[in-house]
């Protein structure tokens, strides 16, 4: 190998040669998974279309700024809460948008991409989604798949189309369910050690009020209400934690309703034989009603939100109805062909 | 077949290599052992047979080829070997 | 991949761990690199062993011990020599005997304790059936500790440092810290390879600044890695785990392509993370030994084992298989053996028995069950029936006129070959003896392509009852992308084979196509690879032995 006669560069005109190199090399890079994103990003709103959280992004394809209330939260939120009931009750509109298991990480992912089309009034969070924890590592990978829409959705390689390419979006697939997951099976919860009294608080993990202050942050901004709701369940949730949510939500200055304590509770009314689906962590559709019901109430007087039956942009919801009352009576004929026993839930 | 002493040191070397490939081609025969340099690599001298072939050599040339001694190096060609049992029987003296 | 440093390919591992070592070795001074190894290489032990690391240090300290002993012995030896050279031979062999003793104990001890951490609920259990046997059902209660990561190849490491030293080729390291470095080295300290201290432990002293070919070089080799890792490895543990999970539903047909398929998906696993190891220490400036060398390319048995994990067959080689022959009880049985049944088979039946040490040896280093001792002798069992074979077959073939060098003949000795490790890992990989020759019965036994006709080899899968009732098993798509790797591989295969090295022509090339090959690898890993919802990414294979 021979030298070269010119002299060689210095050694900082190299390390910056390389540092510009490696920054050119990084930003080419994610110029593709940008592009890449794009192609691979789910053209439509529905499961078939290859959308991962398809229930509870099913938001997508109602009109701008036609929901005036979103429960976030875990499978509890879409188990406890019917947005189609309310709407039967009362009219208002509403959404439930849960992934089952999720974390509190992924309800701010949720609700930031629901304020980019949606401008709800109120916003409420399940509080199992609080105390569930978890690692920093958890976050980090929220934060890829966030980010990069081409490692959360790289499987789709195996089935794209020309519209992929195109990259016309179509969200226009309306759910009659709105976000909810209703269950018909019946299995008895044991109420005996069910919110026994206690002075103990027990907050939530730091992690998770990191997220709760960025919720709350967000709903600020765009100008809605903040409100943590505890649906009923016996197990996971105590004395201990009602305390610690209620000194959270004085802390942030946001509201806290909880179910499973009086005055809510017995307005509810939620009968421990015959409404839990899997002994107390999950309602069926009996208490699901019941739920919804109070809610729909709740919403309407208490909040004030709209009545929108009659309106004529909202007609789609009463078609809706409809066919969700159909839905509702299947699952309650066939409770085990919607739901399989004694699995944790999908 | 001793090497006599009293012959040159050409002469002797020559007797070496003609005893080694002998021993060789009673082995393995069918290759041309005074040019080919990659017995081993080649597998023409696969483990068993440098285990057949270690005995004969210790034999013939009544030396002690310990078990470190056995790399590609000292067993790819005649020559290698040469100079290996070379080697062995001056340390030994 | 998980958030938690448990493998190379945890990506706290990529993003943080790896960089972070690279900028401290590069900005350190020269003299002082071999410590960030060595502090990386301890942090990296302790993240996956936590308080296990006690035992490696045990380890590192009496190898160096020992060592330092033998070398204070030879010392001795020649000093007496210097003085009266006519006892030159009674000393010589009066201290060998000597260190013999130290090398025995130092090995001895560090076996001991591979023994005890890795074996010992084995151990238990054959002690406890073969109690059994005799009608007394004795439940043997054994101590676990846990296996710390990489015993088993340290402590090979460890072994052949101390053999080297008792046989003269190389001197006792005085200093600690570069034995320590010697066997903990990070990237080699999960899987392998099983270095030599002649080989690597020089270059990791060295302290080679980073430069931009070997950065280029390696991190081409680490992306490679990866994407045969998650292409391939990952996306077939989606058919491969249910398939011997659940062996009695599936007829020989599947069973074949299970074996065939794990195979892929073992040698991909390994060799790939063969290739991100030595890509990583290729980045530092080290070379360590190749452990593959596209093995299926073999026409024998043998010949695999010489391209299959080449470092643990050459250990084998050199410190058992050599010794052992030309030991001398060894020596005057193929003595004996040459004058009774000739000079072809007398050998052959002494080089049996320490065949049989070896592959015993090699099965029982994969693991702590009877289906990897079986593993090692059928491959005893195979190897030798070649050996005896081998002159009748060459007499048939020539009464046949068959060309043993024609491409006729060497496609069956490759298909031969492939057929027997096929079956080879299929026993590796069953879940159990039991399993094993279950798997083994219904290939043999009920052999039919029905599953591929009706549908039902495509419908095999794992369930996530977390995210889906569906069972998600892969699609044509999926075998695909396998196949189109495959034939990548191969290409690759065949070039190197011809002896061109493809990461170093490429280091010459311009900006453009380099760049140009690192995003084709890199786009090809996020697109094609196996990770996130409804994947089961494989925890790498070897790092369990």
């Amino acid at each position: 190998m021979t030298e070269s006669t010119a002299p060689k560069p210095s050694k900082p005109a190299r390390f910056f040669k390389y540092l510009g190199l490696s920054i050119l090399f990084c930003a080419i890079l994610w110029g593709m998974f940008v592009g890449l994103g794009h192609i691979l990003q789910p053209k439509g709103n529905s499961k078939d279309d290859g959308l991962i959280e398809s229930r509870a992004y099913g938001f997508l394809a109602e009109p701008d700024n036609s929901i005036d209330a979103v429960f976030l939260g875990d499978s509890l939120a879409s188990t406890g809460i019917s947005p189609m009931r309310i709407w039967g009750d009362t009219g208002v509109t509403s959404y439930v948008c849960s992934v089952n298991g999720e974390q509190v990480s992924f309800a701010y992912t949720m609700l930031r991409d629901f304020f980019k089309t949606q401008k709800p009034r109120v916003v409420f969070l399940e509080t199992e989604m609080l105390y569930n924890p978890f690692s920093v590592g958890k976050v980090f990978k929220q934060f890829v798949k966030d980010q990069f829409t081409v490692a959360k959705y790289h499987h789709r390689w195996k089935e794209l189309t020309l519209e992929d390419f195109t990259g016309q979006v179509r969200y226009d697939k309306v759910s009659n369910l709105k976000g909810c997951n209703p269950k018909a099976l019946c299995e008895p919860a044991d109420a005996s050690s069910y919110m026994l009294p206690s002075d103990e608080v027990e907050l939530p993990g730091k992690l998770n009020l990191v997220f709760l202050r960025a919720l709350a942050d967000l709903c600020e901004e765009n100008g809605a209400q903040f409100v943590l709701v505890a649906t009923p369940h016996t197990r996971d949730w105590n004395y201990a934690r009602h305390n610690g949510c209620a000194q959270i939500a004085q802390d942030l200055g946001i509201g806290f309703i909880d179910m499973n304590t009086d005055p809510v509770a017995s307005e509810v009314g939620i009968d421990w034989t015959s409404d839990a689906r899997d002994a107390g962590i999950h309602l069926n559709y009996h208490g699901m009603n019941k739920v919804s019901d109070w809610m729909a109430s709740y919403l309407s007087e208490t909040l004030g939100l709209p009545d929108h039956r009659g309106d004529q942009a909202y007609a789609r919801w009463g078609k809706c109805l409809e066919e969700y009352e159909e839905y509702m009576a299947k699952v309650a004929k066939d409770p085990e062909k919607y739901d399989i026993p004694g699995v944790h839930m999908y | 077949m001793p090497v006599p002493t009293h012959m040159g040191p050409r002469l002797k070397e020559r007797c070496t290599m003609d005893e080694i490939i002998e021993i060789l081609e009673s082995l393995k025969p069918g290759v041309d052992y005074e040019t080919a340099d990659n017995l081993v690599d080649s597998r023409v001298l696969d483990s068993l047979t440098i285990l057949a072939l270690v005995p004969e050599l210790e034999d013939a040339f009544d030396v002690t080829i310990p078990a470190v001694e056995i790399v590609p190096a000292n067993f790819n060609s005649a020559q290698a070997i040469d100079a290996l049992v070379t080697r062995l029987v001056e340390e030994d003296a | 991949m998980d958030f938690s440093l448990h493998s190379y390919f945890s990506i706290l591992y990529i993003v943080a761990f790896l960089p972070i070592v690279l900028v401290a070795y590069q900005v350190v001074a020269q003299r002082l690199r071999w410590a960030v190894l060595l502090v990386a290489s301890y942090a990296f032990f302790w993240a996956i062993s936590s308080k296990l690391i006690v035992f490696i240090l045990i380890s590192t300290v009496s190898v160096y011990l020992a060592g330092r002993k033998m070398g204070a012995l030879f010392s001795e030896r020649d000093a007496f020599i210097a003085q009266d050279k006519t006892r030159k031979k009674e000393l010589k062999k009066l201290y060998q005997k000597k260190a013999r003793l130290v090398c025995g104990l130092g090995v001895g001890f560090n076996l001991l304790l591979l023994a005890c951490l890795k074996y010992l609920v084995f151990f238990g259990e054959v002690t406890g059936s073969l109690l059994a046997l005799f009608g007394l059902n004795v439940p043997v209660a054994v101590p676990y500790i846990g296996v710390p990561i990489g015993i088993s190849f340290y402590t090979l490491m460890a072994a052949s440092y101390l053999f080297d030293i008792y046989r003269g080729t190389i001197a006792p390291d005085t200093n600690l810290g570069r034995i320590a470095l010697f066997l903990s080295f990070f990237p080699q300290i999960m899987e392998g390879p099983i270095c030599r201290y002649g080989q690597t432990a020089e270059q990791l002293w060295a302290g080679t600044p980073i430069n931009k070919d070997n950065l280029y070089r390696g991190s081409v080799r680490i992306l490679w890695g990866f994407a045969k890792k998650m292409i391939v490895a990952d996306r077939l543990n989606l058919v491969v785990k249910p398939i011997f999970a659940d062996y009695t539903s599936y007829d020989g047909g599947v069973v074949a392509a299970a074996a065939v398929l794990y195979t892929l998906q073992l040698y991909c696993d390994f060799s790939g993370c063969m290739d991100v190891a030595l890509g990583t220490a290729r980045i530092f400036g080290i070379a360590l030994p190749e452990n593959f060398r596209h093995p299926f390319f073999s026409r024998t048995a043998s010949e695999f084992w010489l391209r299959w994990h080449i470092t643990l067959g050459s250990w084998l080689r050199d410190y058992i298989f050599y010794p052992l022959s030309l030991s001398a009880p060894m020596k005057s049985l193929t003595k004996a053996a040459r004058h009774r049944i000739g000079n072809r088979y007398g050998p052959l039946l002494a080089g049996s028995v320490t065949l049989f040490c070896v592959w015993f040896a090699n099965g029982l280093w994969h693991g702590a069950g009877s289906q990897y001792i079986f593993f090692g002798l059928y491959y005893f069992v195979i190897i030798l029936l070649g050996g005896l074979v081998e002159p009748l077959a060459q007499s048939v073939c020539a009464k046949l006129h068959i060309n043993r060098e024609g491409t006729a003949w060497r496609t069956f000795q490759w298909l031969r070959t492939l057929v027997v490790v096929f079956v080879g890992e299929l026993f590796f990989r069953a879940e159990g003896m039991d399993a094993g020759l279950y798997m083994f019965g219904q290939l043999v036994g009920n052999f039919t392509f029905e599953s591929f006709t009706n549908g039902a080899f495509m419908a095999i899968g794992l369930t996530f009852p977390s995210v889906t009732t569906e069972v998600v098993g892969l699609c044509l798509q999926d075998y695909a992308a396998v196949a189109a790797m495959v034939v990548i591989m191969t290409i690759v295969a065949v070039v190197e084979e011809r002896g061109c090295c493809i990461t170093e022509r490429l280091a010459h090339k311009n900006l453009a196509v380099r760049w140009v090959v690192l995003y084709a690898l890199i786009i090809a890993i996020v697109i094609f690879g196996s990770y996130g919802v409804g994947t089961a990414p494989l925890d790498p294979i070897y790092a369990q032995f």
